[in-house]
C-alpha cells in the first residue's frame, strides 16, 4: 500500500512538467479597451476580427448595445445557399459536403455572428449528426435543421423545443418521425427514443436540480433521478403520429382501415405534421411538480395538443432553467460556473423581468454580461475558463487573419479540417450525446480538483497532433479552400508589435509574460538564412508567431 | 460561499486512494466503468505477468463484400441451387478451390479462385469461416421479418449496418463500438501508456471508440508527427519553432486548464515519439507485396505487435479497412482483385506473425457492412444481410465452418426460401454478437464484463451455444467415405427461452424488455451511474477576495 501511494505521488508529480519553474505562469489580466473587446468577441462570435474589435471599442465597449445590434441583424441561413447552388447549376446534387460548406459559410462568414455562435451552441444540445445516413442523405435537411436553430436562437426556449420536436430531421435522428402508437395485436409499443432524449438531454436532465444547478440529494447524498422509465413510456405516447408535411389536404392512410401513415414524398425541411390515425389518444401521465399546469393529459386530445402540453410540462419543470442555463454557459464562457452564476442565469430563464419564461435573448445577455464572464479578475482564476472548442479555435484563426476562400460555388471548403482532425465538426457528433459530456473530468489537475472540462474529452494523442498540424498548414499555405491574408501583420515594424497584434486577435491580450518571452525569443532567432524560398523574413516570422500563439496553452484556454 | 452539495456517497479521492496506481493512471471517471476496470486490474495481478499478450485484428471489407461468392457450396444439389440463384455471377464449380470442412459431415465448399492463400491456411487448420452472420436483435424467422418485428434499424443501409457490425447494438444508432468498450474494460492490463490500446490503420472509426478508449491512428508507415517539429533541430526555423513549443508546453501554469492542455499536448507529441521509438529498428524480412494496402497495413500491425514489450502492452485491438466492395456493377471484373488483395494480404500477415513468433497470440477476423443479394442485378449484387466471414489465428479451431448449427453451419441454399427476405437477402443464422462473444472470450473479456462490452448479448443470445471458434476440444471426425444425407436446413430456430421474455422495442433506443442496465449505458448514457462530483464553489466577483487569490 505504501509502495502504491509512493508511486501515485510520483505519478502525480509528473503532471507538473518542468517543475523547475518556480513561479507558475499566469495570464496577463491588465487589458486595454481593444483587448477587452476582443475577449468579449471570443465568447460571443466565431472569433474577433480587427474590424469587429475596432467597432466595439469605438462604441465604448457597450456589450449590451452590441448584443442588441446583433439581434437586429438579418439572420444568415445555410439551406438557401445549397438550393441556390443547385438551381444555378453550380452543383449537380446536394450532398453532405455541400451542406457542410454552406454551414461553414454562415458560421464563419455570416455578419450575424452572435446568432451563429448561439445556434452552434444549441446544435450541441439539440444534437443531430450528419454522420448518420438518415441525416446526410436528406438533401438540404441538415442545413434546414441548423437554420431552425439560427432562427429560433433569439426566440423562446419553448419555441425551440417545439420546432426541434417537429423537425423532420430530429424526427429521423431520434425516431419520432412516423412513430406509431402501440399496437396490442402486434405487441408493439411506441418508440421511446425521442421521449428519453428530450427529457435527458434537451430539457430536464437525469437528476433533480436546485435553481442554481446542484443536485437534490437524499440523506445519503445520492441525487434523486428526475424521471422514471414509466414517464419515458408516457412521453413516448405523446410523440406518436408525426410524419412529413405533404401539403395534401385530403391525405389517404395506408394499411388496415387506412389508419397507418399516408405514403408521401419525403419533406426534409418543413415541420412534420400530425397523422391522427397513429397518435395515441389515451391518457398520459407527465411530470407532477409544484405548479405543473397539466401533469396529466386527458384521453382524446389531438396529437398537436398533447405535444404542446407535454412541452409546457418540460419547459416549466424546475430543472429546465438551471439545466439549459448551465449547458449554454459551458459552451460560451466557462466549464465550471459558480453556483451563483448558474443561479443568476437560471433566474432570468424563469423570468425575463416581464414574466416571460425562456426568453433566449435575456438568457444570452445574462450569460455574456454576467460579472463572471466580464470581470477581468476571473482571467487569473486557475479554475476559470474553458478549453476553446477545436472548431472554434480554427474559426478564430481564420477570422483573425482575413481569411480568403478560393472558388465561387459554395466556396467555404474546410476539407482536411473535420471531425477526424479536429475531433469535432458542426453537426457531426458521434452520438446524440455530443462530442463530449458536460461532466467529463480529465485526469490530472482538473479531475483531481473535482472540476469539469468537457472539451478535454476530445483532446487526445491523435487530435493533439492533427489539430496543430492544421494550424501549420493554414499559416504556411491553406486548409481546404481557405488561406490567410497576413499583409497587415507583415507590415508591422518589429517582432514585438507583431506579437502584440497576434496577442490581441487570438488571446485578447492575455498572453502570459513567459509565453510572450518564449515566442519573442523564437521570432527574433529567425534569421534571413532560415527563411524558406519564396518567403520574406517578415512573412516567416508572422507565420511562426501565429502558429506558436495558436499552439500555446494561452490560446487553447479561453479565459 | 459554502458548497451546497451533500457529500457524495464516496469521494473520488477516497476511492482512488484505495485503488492501485494503475487504475489512477488509466481512468478519469468515477463510474461503474472505473469499478469494472479496477476489478479487472486486480484480477490481472493474478494473471501471468509476462508473456501474456493477445491482439485482435479487425479486417473490415467496406462496402459489403459479396461473400456468397467468396465461400460457395459445391455439393451437387447445393451448387445447383447456388448457381441458379446467382445466375451470371456464379463462380464456376470447377474453378472454385475445394474445401472439405471438418464439421460439415462431408458437404464441401469452394473458395473463390482468387484466394488460394486462404485455402492453404484453412487446410492447415489455422483459418475457419463463420457463415451467414449478421446484425440481429434476436434470432429471427421469415414470418417475424415479414411482420416487421425486432428488425435492426435501417436494414440494408451501409452506414447503419457498418455501425451495427461495429457496435453490436442493432436497434439504435450509436457510435461506441465493441472494440472500444472492450478497451474501456481491459486497457488496465496494459502499462499506463500515452499510446492507446486501440490502434487504427484506417482512421477514426466506431469499432475502436469506447466511452473512454480512443483510437490511436497510424498509417502503413507509422504514426503522424507534429509538422515542423524536431526536438533535436539546431540553427533552423524548425529549431526555433520546436524550442518554443517545448518551452510553452514545459512551463508550469497556474491555470488548471492551461496546465492540462500543456500536459495533453506534450503527451500527444510524446506518444508519437514513444510509438516511433518503440518501433524503431523493427524490420520484417517477410516480403510485403507492393500495391497491396491490406498487406502493408497488416505489416505495420505486425511491427506494432513486435514492439509490444517497449509499448508495455498485453492487449491490443487493431482496425484495418479495405474499401471498394460495394459492387452493384462490375462485380465479375472487380471482385476477384479485391479478394486476391485480401488473401495475399492476410497470408503476408500470417508470415509476418510467424517471423515474430506471435501466431498463437493474434486473431484476425473479417467484418463487412452486410452480405449481398444472391440474385444478380445483371452486373453485380445489391445490399443484403447475412454474410460469410473468416477468422485466422493459431488459437482458432481452423478447418471448420462456424455458424447456426441447426442450419448445418453453412446454410443449404436449396432451402434458402425459408430465410430469404427477397432477392436472396438471407436472414442471418447467427448474430454479430455471437461472433464477437467468441472473439472477446478468447481475448480475455470475462463473462462478468461481457454485459458492458456486448450489452445486448446476455439477454438476447446468452442462451445460445458459443460458435466454438476457439474450441479445439471438439476433434472433428474425418470426412466419412460416404457422405451422409445433408442435414435438412430448417427455418431458423425458434426464439430461445432466454430471449423470448425480451421484447425490444421495434426501433427504439433500448427501451424494451429485460435488457441489461449497461445496455442503456452503452447507448451513450455516459452519466448513467456517474455521480457528478462536487463543483468547486466559487467566490462571487466583487465579494471581497479576488478570484484566483486562493
Amino acid at each position: 500500500m505504501i509502495f502504491f501511494r509512493h508511486l501515485c505521488v510520483l505519478a502525480a508529480s509528473l503532471w507538473v512538467v518542468g517543475s523547475a519553474a518556480a513561479v507558475p505562469v499566469q495570464p496577463n489580466a491588465n487589458l486595454s479597451n481593444d483587448q477587452l473587446a476582443s475577449r468579449f468577441l471570443a465568447q460571443a462570435t466565431f472569433g474577433p476580427t480587427p474590424e469587429a474589435i475596432a467597432a466595439l471599442r469605438a462604441a465604448g465597449n457597450d456589450f449590451n448595445a452590441w448584443i442588441d445590434l446583433e439581434i437586429a441583424k438579418t439572420p444568415s441561413y445555410s439551406a438557401p445557399l445549397v438550393t441556390a447552388a443547385l438551381a444555378s447549376g453550380g452543383i449537380t446534387a446536394i450532398g453532405n459536403a455541400q451542406n457542410r460548406r454552406a454551414r461553414n459559410q454562415v458560421m464563419i462568414g455570416g455578419s450575424d455572428q452572435l446568432r451563429q455562435r448561439v445556434a452552434y451552441s444549441l446544435s450541441q444540445i439539440f444534437v443531430i449528426s450528419d454522420n448518420n445516413s438518415a441525416i446526410s442523405s436528406a438533401a438540404e435537411g441538415s442545413c434546414a435543421y441548423y437554420d431552425l436553430l439560427v432562427r429560433d436562437g433569439f426566440t423562446t426556449f419553448r419555441q425551440l423545443l417545439v420546432d426541434v420536436t417537429y423537425s423532420p430531421m430530429m424526427g429521423r435522428y431520434l425516431n419520432q418521425y412516423r412513430n406509431r402508437k402501440a399496437n396490442p395485436a402486434m405487441n408493439t409499443s411506441a418508440d421511446e427514443n425521442y421521449a428519453r432524449e428530450v427529457e435527458q438531454l434537451f430539457s430536464i436532465g437525469l437528476y433533480q436540480l436546485t435553481p442554481d444547478g446542484n443536485y437534490v440529494t437524499d440523506p445519503s447524498g445520492r441525487p434523486y433521478e428526475s424521471y422514471t422509465n414509466t414517464q419515458i413510456t408516457e412521453f413516448a405516447k405523446v410523440f406518436t403520429g408525426l410524419t412529413d408535411e405533404d401539403h395534401n389536404p385530403n391525405p389517404v392512410g395506408t394499411g388496415v382501415g387506412r389508419t397507418d401513415f399516408p405514403s408521401a414524398k419525403p419533406n426534409y425541411t418543413e415541420p412534420m405534421k400530425m397523422w391522427p390515425g397513429q397518435h395515441d389518444v389515451n391518457t398520459k401521465s407527465l411530470h407532477h411538480y409544484a405548479g405543473a399546469r397539466k401533469p396529466d393529459l386527458p384521453a382524446g386530445q389531438t396529437g398537436d395538443q398533447d405535444i404542446s402540453d407535454a412541452i409546457d410540462n418540460l419547459v416549466e419543470h424546475p430543472n429546465t432553467a438551471p439545466f439549459i442555463s448551465r449547458l449554454l454557459i459551458l459552451r460560451l464562457v466557462t466549464s465550471n460556473p459558480s453556483d451563483a452564476y448558474v443561479g443568476r442565469v437560471s433566474a432570468v430563464f424563469v423570468n425575463n423581468g416581464q414574466g416571460q419564461r425562456g426568453d433566449m435573448v435575456a438568457v444570452i445577455k445574462a450569460i455574456l454580461l454576467d460579472p463572471e464572464a466580464r470581470s477581468v479578475a476571473f482571467i487569473t482564476d486557475p479554475e476559470h475558463g474553458k478549453l476553446r472548442e477545436p472548431f472554434v479555435r480554427l474559426t478564430h484563426l481564420l477570422r483573425a487573419f482575413h481569411y480568403q476562400v478560393a472558388g465561387t460555388v459554395l466556396p467555404y471548403d474546410l476539407s482536411g479540417a473535420n471531425e477526424n482532425t479536429l475531433g469535432q465538426f458542426p453537426l457531426a457528433a458521434p452520438t446524440v450525446f455530443n462530442f463530449y459530456a458536460p461532466d467529463y473530468q480529465p485526469r490530472g489537475p482538473i479531475g483531481d480538483a473535482g472540476l469539469f472540462a468537457p472539451e478535454f474529452q476530445i483532446q487526445n494523442a491523435v487530435f493533439g497532433i492533427a489539430t496543430p498540424n492544421l494550424y501549420y498548414s493554414l499559416t504556411n499555405g491553406a486548409v481546404g479552400s481557405f488561406s490567410l491574408d497576413l499583409s497587415a501583420q507583415t507590415a508591422l515594424p518589429d517582432t514585438a508589435s507583431l506579437l502584440d497584434n497576434v496577442d490581441l486577435l487570438l488571446t485578447a491580450g492575455t498572453l502570459s509574460a513567459t509565453t510572450r518571452a518564449t515566442i519573442l525569443t523564437a521570432l527574433n532567432g529567425v534569421t534571413q538564412a532560415m527563411v524558406p524560398n519564396g518567403s520574406t523574413l517578415a512573412q516567416t516570422r508572422t507565420r511562426l508567431a501565429i502558429y506558436l500563439v495558436a499552439t500555446s496553452p494561452d490560446f487553447a484556454i479561453q479565459k | 460561499m459554502s458548497n451546497s452539495h451533500s457529500a457524495p456517497p464516496i469521494s473520488r479521492r477516497q476511492f482512488l486512494g484505495q485503488a492501485s496506481c494503475a487504475a489512477v493512471g488509466s481512468s478519469a471517471l468515477f463510474s461503474t466503468l472505473l469499478t469494472l476496470r479496477l476489478a479487472n486490474s486486480l484480477s490481472a495481478q493474478t494473471a501471468p505477468a509476462s508473456g501474456d499478450y493477445k491482439a485482435l485484428v479487425c479486417l473490415f471489407l467496406a462496402g459489403g463484400n459479396d461473400s456468397w461468392n467468396m465461400l460457395v457450396p459445391t455439393t451437387n444439389g447445393e451448387y445447383a441451387a447456388y448457381a441458379k440463384a446467382r445466375g451470371n455471377l456464379a463462380v464456376a464449380s470447377d474453378l472454385a478451390l475445394n474445401l472439405t470442412p471438418n464439421n460439415l459431415g462431408g458437404r464441401t465448399l469452394g473458395l473463390h479462385p482468387s484466394m488460394p492463400e486462404l485455402r492453404d491456411l484453412f487446410n492447415a487448420g489455422k483459418l475457419g469461416f463463420v457463415s451467414n452472420v449478421g446484425s440481429l436483435i434476436r434470432p429471427l424467422t421469415l414470418a417475424e421479418y415479414r411482420a416487421g418485428t425486432a428488425l435492426p434499424v435501417s436494414l440494408y443501409s451501409h452506414a447503419d449496418q457498418v455501425k451495427q457490425w461495429q457496435t453490436c447494438i442493432p436497434d439504435a444508432r450509436t457510435a461506441i463500438g465493441w472494440g472500444g468498450r472492450a478497451a474501456d474494460i481491459i486497457a488496465s492490463l496494459n502499462d499506463p501508456s500515452l499510446v492507446s490500446m486501440n490502434i487504427s490503420l484506417s482512421g477514426q472509426n466506431i469499432f475502436l471508440t469506447g466511452q473512454n478508449a480512443f483510437t490511436y491512428s497510424i498509417g502503413a508507415s507509422g504514426a503522424t508527427a507534429l509538422t515542423g517539429y524536431n526536438a533535436g533541430a539546431v540553427n533552423s526555423l524548425t529549431a526555433q519553432r520546436s524550442k518554443a513549443v517545448d518551452g510553452m508546453l514545459g512551463q508550469q501554469y497556474r491555470s488548471l486548464f492551461e496546465q492540462t492542455y500543456a500536459n495533453t499536448t506534450r503527451e500527444s507529441i510524446d506518444a508519437y515519439q514513444q510509438f516511433s521509438s518503440a518501433l524503431g529498428g523493427i524490420t520484417l524480412s517477410t516480403v510485403i507485396p507492393t500495391g497491396n494496402s491490406v498487406a502493408s497495413n497488416l505489416a505495420m500491425v505486425a511491427k506494432t505487435i513486435a514492439a509490444r514489450a517497449k509499448l508495455g502492452v498485453r492487449r491490443q485491438i487493431f482496425f484495418v479497412m479495405l474499401g471498394g466492395f460495394d459492387l452493384h456493377d462490375n462485380l465479375l471484373t472487380n471482385h476477384p482483385g479485391l479478394l486476391s488483395t485480401v488473401s495475399k494480404g492476410v497470408s503476408t500477415f500470417w508470415s509476418a506473425l510467424n517471423e515474430i513468433g506471435m501466431q498463437d497470440q493474434v486473431t484476425l477476423f473479417s467484418a463487412s457492412d452486410f452480405g449481398r443479394t444472391l440474385t444478380s442485378n445483371g452486373d453485380g449484387s445489391d445490399h443484403a444481410w447475412g454474410a460469410n466471414h473468416f477468422v485466422l489465428g493459431g488459437a482458432v479451431a481452423g478447418g471448420q465452418v462456424f455458424g447456426d448449427k441447426a442450419a448445418g453451419y453453412y446454410p443449404d441454399l436449396q432451402n434458402s426460401a425459408a430465410i430469404d427476405t427477397g432477392q436472396g437477402r438471407l436472414i442471418p443464422g447467427v448474430a454479430v454478437d455471437e461472433y464477437a462473444r467468441d472473439l472477446l472470450g478468447w481475448f480475455g473479456v470475462s463473462n462478468a464484463n461481457l454485459d458492458y462490452v456486448l450489452p445486448a448479448f446476455s439477454s438476447r443470445f446468452g442462451g445460445r451455444t458459443p460458435l466454438g471458434i476457439f474450441d479445439k476440444s471438439v476433434v472433428a471426425p474425418p470426412p466419412p467415405v460416404t457422405p451422409p444425407p445433408v442435414t435438412p436446413p430448417t427455418t431458423p430456430p425458434p426464439t430461445s427461452t432466454s430471449t423470448s421474455t425480451t421484447t425490444p422495442s421495434s426501433s427504439g433506443g433500448g427501451g424494451g424488455g429485460a435488457v441489461s442496465p449497461l445496455f442503456l449505458a452503452a447507448l451513450g448514457t455516459i452519466a448513467l451511474v456517474r455521480l457528478r462530483q462536487k463543483r468547486m464553489a466559487k467566490k462571487k466577483p466583487g465579494s471581497g477576495s479576488e478570484p484566483g487569490a486562493t
